[in-house]
Parts: structure tokens; C-alpha cells; sequence
């Protein structure tokens, strides 16, 4: 097994986990059962390559999460929770590239980084959580309405800017033969006369022609 | 890119209900996602400054022999994280060793080698280009081009060694050659007797003959071998050709044409070669071996083709071929094709036809069926009388059964000509 397939099994594990666990903690077995269910799901897909398990399963960890923030589970439980479907949604994507491409250069070394990145941000995010819940401070329905919007606006036009970069760039064109040489076209006229009416004559290309040996 | 909007909506759903809950716990869960999307923000690809060259062990093989491509990618702008390459390889051909697509890393100024073999049949391979995906390494925000590395394969069609066919056009060249040129000389075969000529050599003296005119002494005449104008036409009408089980009739007609080329070419005749298809391709006769890679290279991309004004063999343009010279047609033939093909030979072109036997070709190929062998016989019937009528008209056909050597059915039709034919003046 690769250092991918190991550590996209563990988060994903974790992350189910972790919701079952503060759900069952908290009495909600109902809620515990589909948090297993949607982990085995989730494993199942990773195993059979479904491509739409990845998403749903993290749209659906996320919902869980949001439950049980909505009990008052316990914020950074749940956070937790999420940086672990988020990073077990990360290492699918890579794992499904690994798989369709035939060929990963220098592999143990691409994935150590990809790993060291991804475990950087999950560390960053759970700590800038903590921080998150240790402060705290008062603000009207205005102020976090306004606030709100300049976050949704800011992501959006953040979104919009990728989107608008990462389009496709065409070769350049005008790169083809041309269909009759120029030079052979008054030539062949001249000789045959052309009695095939609007027939299409093509002739060899110059650069096909063998070089004289 | 559809990760980032999946992201996007849960962060927005997670910051909407915070919000409207006025709860910081919900905040708090969406900052994972928050600071997932900022480091691929951050860290994604800028413009790509990408350079690919790329390189054949050989730009032209005959089919099945093995070709390895390299393509150096050169990264000249930002570092690239992570870098998924694909080269675009045509369809027909086959990867046989190493894969044409790459994930990797690329620093600034740093080369990365895609490298892999392959092999394929007949054609005219034109590889366009890499297909490049870029993103930061968490693979958020992609970003794709196509690099042009533009390539070349030529892949020639295989050609089989013939013995030699005896070709007797009307008309011949100034070259000396292997071809009967129908005028006395010198030579090996005997063609007729004239009065005695000061300068003949004395065993060229036919001494029966001068015994009976005491008073005249008579020489033996040989006749001259030259070479030929021989203008090949394949026959690339879509219709006339057949395709069972992924094989095309059309492949064994472009066989039988390399083979007579090479041929002909190698008696040290004229060679000409006319694709009557789709459109007129024409390569002008010439002589050796430029000529014969010339005809190869053409062979090599002819396709079959469809088009309303070649659909018959009424436009054969025969002011491409030297008046009375040979022309060899490579074709399977259609019911209609009759009438042109007599009126080239009236023309006074000397004619063989290659006729690759399609109902052979089909009826090997189709799964068993009780009405199969009648419905054989009934397109025999129909065939038979074509190919009656051509002979008739003095044209020379091999009805080549294409599962058997080429070599063996030219020289089983054309080992000895008939009476019949010499009578028409088509063979020795």
C-alpha cells in the first residue's frame, strides 16, 4: 500500500470516527449509525474508484458536523472531524490521479511533500480553531451581516479570478499544410485542365518529400 | 475546478448559517476549509512557461517495427508543484513500453523526460501536442494548456518481394531494361530474321535460313529489353472497399500496390503512382529508390474515400500515364467499372488489373451461417462475369484470394499468358 492509500484510510477513518464517537458520546445513536455507514460508504467508494463518493461523503461530514455543532457538541470536536474528511477528500484526489496516470516521477518523494503540505494546513487550521474559540467578543446582527458579505464577496471573486485563469490555452494555429501547394496548382491546371470540375486534387506536401540520397 | 466549487459551497453554507445563527462555533468549522482553499490560493500555478521538444528513434518505419519517443519538458517559468503531462498519442498506434503521461514536480529551469515506445500499421501519424494540467499540491485550482510539441510518424506499408512479372507494354523508354520492347536489336529472345548487314557478328548469322538463298546471307534479330513507363493506381473509393472483424480490404490492395512498386521500381522501370479515392493523389513517375520512398510515403497515407465525382472509374486521368504504357490497378472492382477499363485499354494502355478477391475476404471473416455459401455463390456469379468480359478485352487479372502469398497468386495468373492473350497482343 502506498503512503497515499494508508493515510487517505486513516482520515477517512478518523473522520467517521470522530463524528460516531461524539455523536454516541452525546446519545444520538441514530446519528452515530449513519457516521459509520457514510465512513464504510466512503471507504467502499475509495476502494471501487466511484468518483461521486468523495464529494458526497464530505458534503455529508460536513452536515454532520455542523449537527453536532448545532448540539453544542463541542466546536473543536467537530472541526476536528472536518479537517479530517477534508484532508481524506484531499489525498483521494491524489490517489485517483496516481491511479490514471501511469507514471509518478520520483513517487515516495511527491507524496511525502503532498503529505507535509496537507498536514501544514490541517495543523494551522485546528490551531487557528482553538485560537478561534479561546477569543471571543460581542458583535451586532449588522456588524456580522456586513461581515458576511465582504467574506462571501471576497471568496467568490477569488473563485471567479481562478476560474477565468485556468482556461484551456489552444496551440497556436496556422499550423497545418495547406490542401494544394501553390506552386503545383497552375502547373496541374495547365496540364490537365482540370476536368474534374470542383473535385479536389491534393499533391504531396514539400515537407514529405524524401531527402535525394 | 469542481473541487473549488464544492468547497466554495460549503464554506459559504457554513458561513451563512453561522451568520444567521449568529453562532461562532459554526465560523470556527469552516476554517479548515477556509485555510484549505487560502494554501491552494496561495500556492497556486502561475502562467505556464513550458517548453516540450520532441524526438523519434526513427520518423519513418515500416509497420509493426518499434519507435521510441522522447519529449523533454522544460520548465522556464515558476515552480510547478505538481504537473500532470499526457502526450497525445494517435489512436492507431500502440504504447508497447513506458506510458505517455507523467505526474510530477518541476522547479524553475528543471527538465522532466516522458519517454515510451510504440509501434502501429500503415499511416501518416501526426502527434499534436502535450496536454498539461498544473496546480498547487493540494490540486484546488488547475491550470491546463496544450504545449505544442509538434511530431511526425510515418508508418510505410509492408512490402513483399516479388519474382519478376512480365510486363508488356506497347511502348517502351530509351533505357535498356527488362522489358520486351517489340523491336529488333539485341537481345536474348528471338524475333525474327533480316538480310545480313556489314558489321553483324557472324554467330548472329542464321545459317538454315541462308542455305535456301545462295545468293543472300540472313542474320538473326533479338529483341530489345528496355524499361517501362508503369503507372500504378490504387483504387481508394470508399465503396469499393470492405471492411469484417477490424480488417479492411483496402490494407491487402495497399500491400499488393507497395509490392509491384517496389517491383517495378527495381527492374529500373518508370514508376508513377495515381490514389483515385476521395481525390486524386498523384505522385509523378520517377525512377529508384527516392522514387520508391516517394510512393511508399504515399501509400502510407492513403485512406479510403468518398466523393461523387470518383465514384466511378470514369475520371481515371490518363493523361498522367505516357500514351501506351503499362498501368498496373490495384481494386477489388465494382459491377460498373467495366466499360472504363475497357475504354483505357482501347486507349492503348496495356492493363493488369490486381483485383483483391472480396468475397473471399468477407465470406473468411463472417461467423458461420447456413445461407452464407449461397450468397458466396451468388456474388461469384456476379464477379465472374466481369473479370470474363476483362479478360476478353485483353486485360491481364490476378483474382488474388488475399488469405493466400501475394508472390504465389501474381505468378499463378501470370506465370505463362494464355494463347488467347498473345492472340490480342497482351503477352509474350
Amino acid at each position: 500500500m502506498s503512503l497515499t492509500r494508508g493515510a487517505l484510510s486513516l482520515t477517512t477513518l478518523l473522520a467517521a470516527a470522530l463524528l460516531a464517537l461524539a455523536y454516541s458520546l452525546n446519545g444520538y445513536l441514530g446519528w452515530t449509525v449513519v457516521a459509520v455507514l457514510l465512513g464504510a460508504l466512503w471507504l467502499l467508494g475509495q476502494r471501487r474508484r466511484w468518483r461521486w463518493a468523495g464529494p458526497v461523503a464530505l458534503a455529508s461530514f460536513v452536515g454532520l458536523a455542523a449537527l453536532g455543532t448545532w448540539y453544542e457538541f463541542g466546536a473543536w470536536w467537530m472541526a476536528a472531524a472536518v479537517t479530517a474528511a477534508l484532508s481524506a477528500w484531499d489525498l483521494e484526489h491524489l490517489a485517483r490521479r496516481q491511479h490514471e496516470l501511469a507514471r509518478v516521477e520520483r513517487e515516495k518523494q511527491f507524496e511525502r511533500q503532498h503529505l507535509g503540505r496537507l498536514l501544514a494546513v490541517d495543523g494551522l487550521a485546528l490551531l487557528l480553531a482553538g485560537i478561534a474559540l479561546l477569543i471571543r467578543f460581542q458583535f451586532t446582527f449588522g456588524g456580522a451581516l456586513l461581515l458576511g458579505g465582504a467574506l462571501i464577496l471576497g471568496v467568490a471573486r477569488a473563485v471567479r479570478f481562478l476560474r477565468r485563469e485556468s482556461g484551456r490555452e489552444l496551440p497556436p494555429s496556422g499550423s497545418t499544410t495547406p490542401l494544394v501547394h501553390p506552386r503545383w496548382r497552375d502547373s496541374f491546371a495547365r496540364i490537365v485542365g482540370n476536368p474534374w470540375g470542383d473535385a479536389r486534387v491534393r499533391y504531396r506536401a514539400p515537407e514529405d518529400e524524401p531527402a535525394p540520397r | 475546478m469542481k473541487r473549488a466549487v464544492l468547497l466554495g459551497v460549503l464554506l459559504y453554507g457554513l458561513l451563512v448559517t453561522g451568520l444567521t445563527l449568529i453562532t461562532g462555533e459554526f465560523l470556527v468549522l469552516a476554517l479548515p476549509l477556509l485555510v484549505y482553499l487560502g494554501a491552494a490560493l496561495l500556492y497556486g500555478p502561475g502562467k505556464l512557461q513550458l517548453t516540450a521538444t520532441r524526438t523519434f528513434s526513427a520518423d519513418r518505419v515500416f509497420s509493426g517495427a518499434e519507435v521510441a519517443v522522447r519529449v523533454a519538458i522544460v520548465n522556464r517559468g515558476r515552480a510547478l508543484e505538481q504537473i500532470a503531462v499526457r502526450d497525445v498519442v494517435p489512436p492507431a498506434l500502440q504504447v508497447i513500453d513506458g506510458a505517455p503521461e507523467l505526474l510530477t514536480a518541476l522547479g524553475p529551469g528543471e527538465q522532466t523526460v516522458l519517454e515510451y515506445r510504440l509501434q502501429g500499421r500503415r499511416g501518416r501519424f501526426d502527434f499534436p501536442g502535450l496536454q498539461v494540467a498544473a496546480s498547487d499540491r493540494l490540486g484546488l485550482f488547475e491550470r491546463w494548456t496544450t504545449l505544442p510539441a509538434a511530431g511526425r510518424l510515418l508508418v510505410l506499408p509492408d512490402v513483399i518481394k516479388l519474382r519478376r512479372l512480365a510486363i508488356r507494354p506497347l511502348r517502351t523508354r530509351a533505357h535498356a531494361g527488362p522489358v520486351p520492347a517489340r523491336q529488333g536489336g539485341s537481345g536474348i529472345e528471338f524475333f525474327g530474321l533480316r538480310e545480313y548487314q556489314s558489321g553483324d557478328p557472324m554467330r548472329w548469322i542464321n545459317w538454315r535460313a541462308s542455305a535456301r538463298h545462295p545468293h543472300s546471307l540472313f542474320t538473326n534479330e533479338f529483341e530489345q529489353e528496355r524499361i517501362a513507363d508503369v503507372g500504378l493506381i490504387l483504387d481508394a473509393r470508399q465503396r469499393s472497399d470492405v471492411h469484417s472483424k477490424g480488417e479492411s480490404l483496402f490494407e491487402r490492395a495497399v500491400l499488393a500496390a507497395s509490392s509491384l512498386a517496389d517491383l517495378f521500381l527495381g527492374d529500373g522501370n518508370r514508376v508513377g503512382l495515381l490514389i483515385y479515392g476521395g481525390f486524386l493523389d498523384w505522385t509523378f513517375p520517377g525512377y529508384g529508390k527516392v522514387q520508391r520512398e516517394r510512393v511508399l510515403r504515399a501509400l502510407a497515407r492513403a485512406e479510403p474515400g468518398e466523393s461523387l465525382v470518383f465514384e466511378r472509374l470514369n475520371f481515371l486521368p490518363t493523361r498522367f500515364f505516357p500514351a501506351k504504357s503499362q498501368l498496373v490497378l490495384v481494386s477489388p472492382l465494382c459491377a460498373d467499372d467495366l466499360a472504363a477499363l475497357v475504354r483505357l485499354r482501347a486507349l492503348g494502355y496495356q492493363l493488369l488489373i490486381v483485383s483483391p478477391d472480396p468475397i473471399s475476404f468477407e465470406l473468411d471473416r463472417l461467423d458461420p451461417h447456413p445461407q452464407l455459401e449461397l450468397a458466396a455463390r451468388i456474388a461469384r456469379l456476379e464477379r465472374a462475369p466481369l473479370l470474363r468480359r476483362l479478360r476478353q478485352a485483353g486485360i491481364q487479372i490476378v483474382d488474388w484470394r488475399v488469405d493466400d502469398p501475394f508472390d504465389s497468386a501474381v505468378h499463378a495468373s501470370l506465370g505463362r499468358t494464355p494463347h488467347w492473350l498473345r492472340s490480342v497482343g497482351a503477352g509474350r
